[in-house]
């Protein structure tokens, strides 16, 4: 019955709202289409509880210092990298049918050790925004770049890479959140989803530097936060890009 | 969907026929070919031509647009195929009339907004003239670039009379209509993770449907309404899911390393056409609803595939081709092969006709809303309400 009287109710909004072409209507004596009226407010249901503040982006938040290391990018880069297999002349395998080949990249597939390179996020985890400060400047210097339509860590950008995984192995309680984004040459959301597998691609190479990826978040912005505006080559080259927000718990 | 006039073209090659062996039929018929002198042109361009007149100020521009946009050319009286005259004042009285003189179509219009006279009017010499229901009473939902944030507006399918339906603050995008309610699903940041939700319009009440872990984006609602297909990438790449309307029962259609994107549903809710790079570049796939093998659909002679939309009678997938500089729209029968160029843009949706698609242009650094006759490849800008770009637009059916 109730779910008699709700379908009743959806159909009448539906025609007398939206005027659908489902429904003939007598033309004579038109009055079945109300002038625009403005929506009713909206009113979030069904969330689950908040784990906090929410506002996210709360750049300049302060470092906590707990064991005595150089917290700035900037000491991070003399110190020698314990990273694995990852040197330049590393023989490339096309393990990835996604990415085709390219002279002047290198698969980070092949550094990954994955069995195929997807490497699940936890639902479970931590929900960013509520339980993490967030601090957009913190890593911007290692903003990682990418080539047109690729999502693959290029050989030149991993070093900045691994300064974050180098921070991260030492300050075990902070997560990162990498933020994937494109320039405006493609779809949207086809954008929507190439930042996201640009942001995984980061993500993976920081696992395989024995980051865990449960304190590895991705998000993706597609084309719609893009650094610079403009449409030239230049632009378009500082819009395909990853980068880190550093996240710190709230209640260390 | 074949029009009265191509028929009617037939019946009269057909009577040429017949007159060629001298019969009484034929004669009568040969009258009608005289009088239609435009119908062999008529058959070239695709166009029904007919006349406009009697009409004033927003009536004359809402049926002009209106006819405009579903097939039909203004022309001359004795250029006319059909003859539609009446005049308008708060009321509006319309009449057909065809080439043999005789009325097939007489109305008075009372009540609503000139607008919504003149649309029902075109609405009807549509449906009488072609046989398929006119859309100029529908809605159309789209993503606005409000300086920063992005939020969603309804509007006719004209862009007049807009609403805003989101204050988040946020990018929101990728809306989508449930098929036969006033509802939406769409993509938001609001919570700082693009999260998928559903929004009743009717009652503002809003819920989360999927919230995991990285993106959740792009939801399409099946054909009955009571399935969504979206892309999630929690199992650590983008791929294709399909879920119950409340995002429950979630399953992973797909499991590529590569990127997938923009599902949608065929009419009868067994298959999802998505874009997929598992080759190398963007292509589009198939895959059956229920799970099983993804398949490519082919698309000879354009590269670079993206936002496939399958249309409600199941005929033609449209899609938005890349090519160098610039996005084209593209049009394939459901199980692939040469695509057919129609027009240049991008991101199409279509409309309940299975002929008439809302797209994306850019135009300027700026990108504005426009609606294409399929059949035509004709192209008309809907009214610009807005200041910043206007994308991601999803025709309610």
């Amino acid at each position: 019955m109730k779910q008699i009287r709700n379908t009743l109710l959806a159909v009448t909004v539906a025609v007398l709202a939206l005027g659908l072409a489902g429904c003939r209507k007598k033309p004579i004596g038109l009055t079945h289409i109300p002038g625009q009226k403005p929506l009713p407010p909206v009113t979030d249901t069904a969330f689950p509880p908040a784990g906090g503040g929410g506002e996210g982006f709360a750049g300049g938040m302060p470092i906590t210092e707990t064991s005595g290391i150089d917290a700035t990018p900037d000491g991070l880069t003399t110190d020698p990298l314990d990273l694995g297999a990852t040197g330049e002349n590393v023989t490339t395998t096309a393990t990835d049918g996604g990415t085709g080949s390219d002279t002047s990249a290198t698969d980070i597939s092949d550094s990954v050790p994955v069995v195929d390179g997807n490497i699940p996020m936890d639902d479970n985890r931590p929900i960013f925004d509520g339980d993490w400060e967030m601090n957009t400047d913190f890593f911007k210097s290692n903003t990682v770049y990418f080539d047109f339509d690729r999502s693959d860590v290029r050989s030149g950008e991993r070093v900045k890479v691994e300064e974050v995984g180098l921070y991260l192995q030492r300050e075990s309680r902070n997560g990162i959140l990498i933020d994937g984004h494109c320039d405006e040459r493609g779809t949207e959301e086809y954008n929507r989803s190439l930042g996201e597998r640009r942001a995984l691609s980061v993500r993976e190479y920081l696992v395989s530097l024995g980051i865990d990826p449960n304190r590895v978040y991705t998000r993706s912005f597609g084309e719609d936060m893009p650094a610079v505006t403009g449409q030239n080559q230049a632009a378009y080259g500082k819009n395909r890009r990853g980068e880190f927000i550093l996240l710190v718990p709230r209640n260390p | 969907m074949r029009n009265r006039l191509i028929l009617r073209l037939f019946a009269v090659l057909f009577a040429m026929t017949l007159a060629v062996a001298g019969t009484e039929a034929a004669q009568k018929k040969i009258k009608e070919i005289d009088i239609d002198v435009d119908l062999e042109d008529l058959m070239m361009n695709g166009f029904i031509p007919v006349s406009l007149t009697g009409f004033t100020g927003e009536t004359k521009s809402v049926l002009t647009f209106d006819l405009e946009i579903a097939g039909f050319n203004i022309v001359s009286e004795n250029r006319a195929a059909f003859v539609i005259k009446g005049k308008n004042s708060d009321t509006l009285e319309g009449r057909v009339v065809n080439s043999s003189d005789k009325t097939v179509l007489a109305k008075l219009y009372r009540g609503g907004s000139a607008r919504v006279q003149a649309h029902t009017f075109a609405d009807d010499i549509v449906e009488e003239l072609t046989g398929v229901k006119g859309v100029a009473r529908t809605k159309i939902v789209f993503k606005v670039d409000v300086g920063g944030a992005k939020e969603l507006y309804i509007s006719d399918y004209d862009g007049h009379n807009p609403v805003k339906v989101t204050s988040d603050k946020a990018i929101v995008a990728a809306p989508t209509w449930v098929p036969g309610k006033f509802a939406l699903y769409y993509t938001s940041y609001m919570r700082q993770n693009p999260d998928i939700y559903y929004h009743d319009l009717s009652s503002g009440k809003r819920q989360t449907i999927a919230r995991h872990s990285g993106l959740n984006t792009s939801p399409a609602v099946s054909p009955d309404g009571s399935r969504i297909s979206m892309i999630l990438s929690k199992g650590g790449s983008p791929d294709v899911y399909v879920a119950d309307k409340n995002g429950k029962d979630l399953r992973r259609l797909t499991k590529t390393r590569a990127d997938e994107s923009s599902p949608c549903w065929s009419p009868d809710g067994q298959q999802i056409c998505f874009v997929s790079r598992d080759s190398g570049s963007a292509r589009l796939y198939t895959i059956p609803a229920y799970g099983g093998k993804m398949a490519q659909l082919p698309t000879r002679g354009v590269n670079t595939v993206t936002e496939p939309d399958w249309s409600p009678d199941g005929k033609t997938i449209v899609f938005t081709s890349q090519y160098r500089g610039g996005f084209n729209i593209c049009t394939v029968p459901p199980r692939g092969g040469l695509a057919k160029v129609i027009a240049g843009g991008e991101d199409p949706s279509w409309a309940p006709n299975s002929r008439t698609v809302v797209i994306t242009r850019r135009v300027r650094g700026k990108r504005v809303l426009s609606l294409l006759d399929v059949e035509t490849k004709r192209v008309k800008d809907i009214r610009q309400a807005f200041a910043g770009s206007c994308s991601q637009a999803s025709w309610a059916k």
